[in-house]
């Protein structure tokens, strides 16, 4: 009788046991009884995915919470995604309609998708502040933000730049005796010399590293090429992808004969930004040519193992053909509110406040003035005196990054990481005339995407082709001798469907 | 019998009354299976329709009927043959090498002498199953590395040059499955070293009588004895030949070996949770899954034409 008690008795005991979970996962969502005003941040861009840290400090993060609140009535809540799993994370939320209401996306993919809000109404009603702190002279950021209908889809973040650039050791040139590099064939000599010398020690110097096929061909194509690299125009008035264009394959065979040399590290092509961070810091890479931040946010650690370490961006290089860089065009990636957001009035005023004046912007980026960060200088230009917090703060509530704020200010720090940052922003970054641009620059942000991917379903697969082949050229997988062969293979793959549906949008967008 | 009699004259009532805690217990799991497994699988009807991914539940039935378009588009997609012959590939290799592995180590470790050698041995290749691909593939990377790593430093000690092995297609499927192999051999020899449990050691002794040795022991006892288990595995294995490693592979990867590793799994995944093509990766999936259960069917009928038993 025991004993059918006690089987009983665990029976039940396990059933609960199997079950509980369901029901705490059914109560997980939190309930909506009370009758605050709440607006979700989904913090997928800026300082969260640039910290270090997981999170800020909770009493930081409290008192953020609760000052927003106190100035504008809204409760914000924040989302801070895993590092290597920002689009999944949001496109599940997005999908599985959870608590969303701004988050940071590029509007031609989600606009199509019916992922995103319509902000004119929002902006004329409640965004005003946002309206008037962007720049008439980024006024094409709107355009790009926009459908053909006059729709606006989301809150423009950057407007074109220069961004990328290859960094060099010149510690390592002083040592060496070099001088910097103003031409390919100087910086190839640099390369030759830091392989040779060894200024890192037991063989493990890097002359060269990047981190992608895109941020190689940024870095270099355009001195080999009468175009930068990015879409050009035909004779024909055609939209053509790069690698169709005559002088590509040139670049290809530079770039094949630095890796076969060793000058261009084995590893590059799809180097994970902590390995190329990792590397970096450890002392081994002589170059490197990627965009910026990836490099400026190592200085620090590197500069902890090797307090004399320098990196300088080498940017008036040139090459056969001139300018070696490619600028980055609009942004079409902004600052967006989720269609599906329960409260995109106050998504909308949350965001419009902080951009009130500069102290709210930057107190709500970098936390408050006082602890985090103190005016050196405070009128326009600003200057900024970073301050060594105990409590750090890593910007989850952030709402919106905004270049137009981010030239409104300098920043005067002991921390390297942020001091290279801070002059490549500065001093360069603005400067489009240092770079060149694609055929179809201020053109491509206004493409329909809804319109390409119907007449090119398959672009995926041409991406594919572009990016292995490319790859496996200069990494010597495939000889150069077949490049003719792999023209032939993206036209087998739709390469024709693509040239006339980017020709049809080129066409569209410039009225021709 | 003596239950089927019993059962036979009582009604479906009276048996879930009599055998209410037994019901119970199945409760939980059967719950989990509706949920997870049998009312997502209605969201297959996507894979028929255009469906805006984030227009929710609703756009299911609202969004229009495409019929095969998705499925043709898939078809005529320029890698397709490519990424079916990677899929078939990689998991025929890991099936190929991978397979046998856990069934040796068992096998061998049935043959270990000493109690307390067999425990650490085991107990040591148990150990990777409890890492998760993210480390592994961090441990791969920093191993194969062409700077500082060791396998290269080994190269070059050797007078070679650095290999970057992860980059290069002549490598790559090699160390999927040997990392696949590494990682799951230990955890998979437990099954075969319980049915080598479960037989009867008069066998064995009767054997020695007649003048076995230990190989012939192995070949006419152990083995057949073990055979259902392992027919039974190599069914599910069957099963599973379209699932080549998602997880292991997208870690992996690169553009350079692309052509040797793209799997459909990586495709959807690049196609639909990235691309936001939610329809046509649905579609991808369940021609995935058509592809297996067709797979399954054929190993569970051969494996009973050979006078095995199947799993139904």
């Amino acid at each position: 009788m025991n004993s059918q008690i006690m089987k009983r008795i665990s029976a039940i005991f396990i059933v609960l046991l199997l079950t509980v979970p369901f029901v705490f996962a059914q109560g997980a969502s939190e309930a909506k009884t009370e009758e605050q005003r709440v607006v979700w941040r989904f913090a997928n861009t800026g300082g969260p995915q640039a910290a270090t840290e997981p999170s800020s400090d909770p009493e930081v993060y409290q008192m953020m919470q609760d000052w927003i609140l106190e100035e504008t009535g809204i409760l914000v809540k924040t989302i801070v995604p895993p590092k290597d799993q920002i689009t999944e994370k949001l496109n599940l939320l997005l999908a599985s309609k959870s608590d969303l209401d701004i988050f940071d996306a590029n509007v031609k993919v989600y606009q199509p998708k019916g992922a995103l809000y319509p902000l004119n109404d929002l902006l004329d009603e409640y965004g005003q502040n946002i309206l008037k702190q962007w720049p008439d002279q980024w006024e094409s950021s709107w355009r790009a933000m926009s459908t053909a209908d006059g729709t606006i889809w989301g809150i423009p973040s950057l407007p074109a730049l220069f961004p990328y650039s290859v960094f060099i050791r010149s510690d390592w040139l002083k040592d060496l005796g070099l001088d910097e590099p103003t031409n390919l064939n100087e910086f190839e000599a640099v390369l030759k010399a830091f392989k040779e010398q060894d200024p890192a020690g037991n063989g493990e110097t890097i002359p060269l590293t990047t981190m992608s096929l895109a941020y190689l061909g940024n870095s270099f194509a355009a001195g080999f090429m009468d175009i930068a690299y990015g879409n050009w125009i035909d004779e024909n008035g055609q939209v053509m992808p790069v690698e169709v264009h005559p002088q590509f394959k040139d670049y290809i065979a530079k770039m094949a004969d630095w890796y076969a040399k060793g000058y261009l590290y084995e590893e590059s092509i799809g180097l994970s930004r902590d390995r190329h961070g990792e590397l970096v810091q450890q002392n081994k890479v002589g170059a490197s040519a990627v965009w910026y931040t990836r490099l400026t946010q190592n200085m620090t650690n590197l500069k902890l193992n090797i307090p004399e370490a320098e990196f300088t961006p080498l940017v008036n290089m040139t090459g056969p053909e001139g300018k070696i860089y490619t600028n980055r065009d609009v942004f079409t990636s902004a600052v967006c509110i989720a269609k599906n957001s329960q409260n995109p009035e106050d998504a909308m005023r949350f965001i419009n406040w902080s951009q009130q004046d500069f102290n709210t912007y930057y107190s709500v980026n970098n936390g408050f003035e006082g602890t985090h960060w103190e005016y050196v200088k405070d009128s326009e230009p600003f200057i900024i005196q970073k301050l060594e917090a105990d409590k750090k703060y890593i910007g989850e509530f952030q709402p919106h990054l905004s270049f137009a704020f981010t030239v409104k200010a300098s920043s005067i720090t002991e921390d390297p990481s942020a001091l290279l940052a801070t002059e490549f922003l500065q001093k360069y970054i603005p400067q489009l005339d240092l770079g060149k641009k694609a055929g179809d620059f201020g053109v491509a942000p206004l493409y329909s995407s809804e319109s390409i991917q119907a007449a090119v379903p398959n672009e995926g697969d041409i991406n594919r082709l572009r990016e292995e082949e490319v790859t496996k050229f200069i990494m010597g997988i495939r000889p150069l001798s077949e490049y003719g062969d792999f023209i032939d293979d993206m036209y087998d793959a739709g390469l024709q469907k693509w040239i006339d549906a980017y020709t049809a949008e080129y066409n569209r967008v410039t009225g021709k | 019998m003596y239950i089927k009699k019993r059962q036979s004259g009582v009604s479906l009532k009276g048996r879930l009354v009599h055998y209410k805690m037994h019901y119970l217990l199945m409760l939980p799991g059967i719950v989990f299976f509706i949920i997870f497994r049998y009312i997502p699988i209605y969201g297959i009807i996507i894979a028929f329709k255009d469906v805006m991914p984030f227009d929710g539940l609703r756009a299911m039935l609202t969004a229009p009927f495409v019929g095969f378009k998705h499925f043709i588009t898939f078809f005529n997609s320029y890698y397709f043959w490519n990424i079916l012959g990677n899929t078939l590939s990689i998991s025929g290799l890991k099936l190929l090498f991978g397979f046998p592995a856990p069934i040796i180590l068992a096998l061998l470790l049935n043959e270990v002498r000493s109690a307390r050698f067999k425990k650490v041995t085991q107990t040591i290749s148990y150990l990777p199953h409890f890492l998760s691909w993210v480390v592994v593939a961090g441990l791969f990377t920093v191993i194969l590395s062409t700077s500082g790593g060791m396998i290269n430093e080994i190269v070059k000690a050797f007078g070679g040059n650095p290999i970057y092995f992860l980059g290069d297609p002549k490598y790559f499927r090699s160390l999927l499955v040997i990392s696949e192999v590494w990682k799951s051999m230990g955890w998979g020899s437990i099954i075969y070293l319980a049915a080598l449990s479960g037989i009867n050691p008069e066998l064995y002794e009767a054997a020695i009588v007649d003048g076995a040795g230990r190989w012939k022991q192995m070949i006419h006892i152990t083995l057949p004895a073990m055979s259902y288990v392992v027919i039974l595995m190599f069914i599910f294995a069957i099963g599973n030949l379209l699932q080549a490693g998602f997880e292991q592979i997208l870690l992996l990867y690169s553009p350079s070996v692309y052509g040797v590793s793209d799997i459909i799994d990586t495709y959807v995944y690049r196609e639909g949770l990235i691309g936001l093509k939610y329809s046509y990766t649905t579609a991808i999936g369940l021609f995935k899954s058509i592809m297996a259960m067709i797979l399954i069917i054929s190993a569970n009928y051969s494996a009973k034409r050979m006078g095995k038993e199947g799993i139904w």
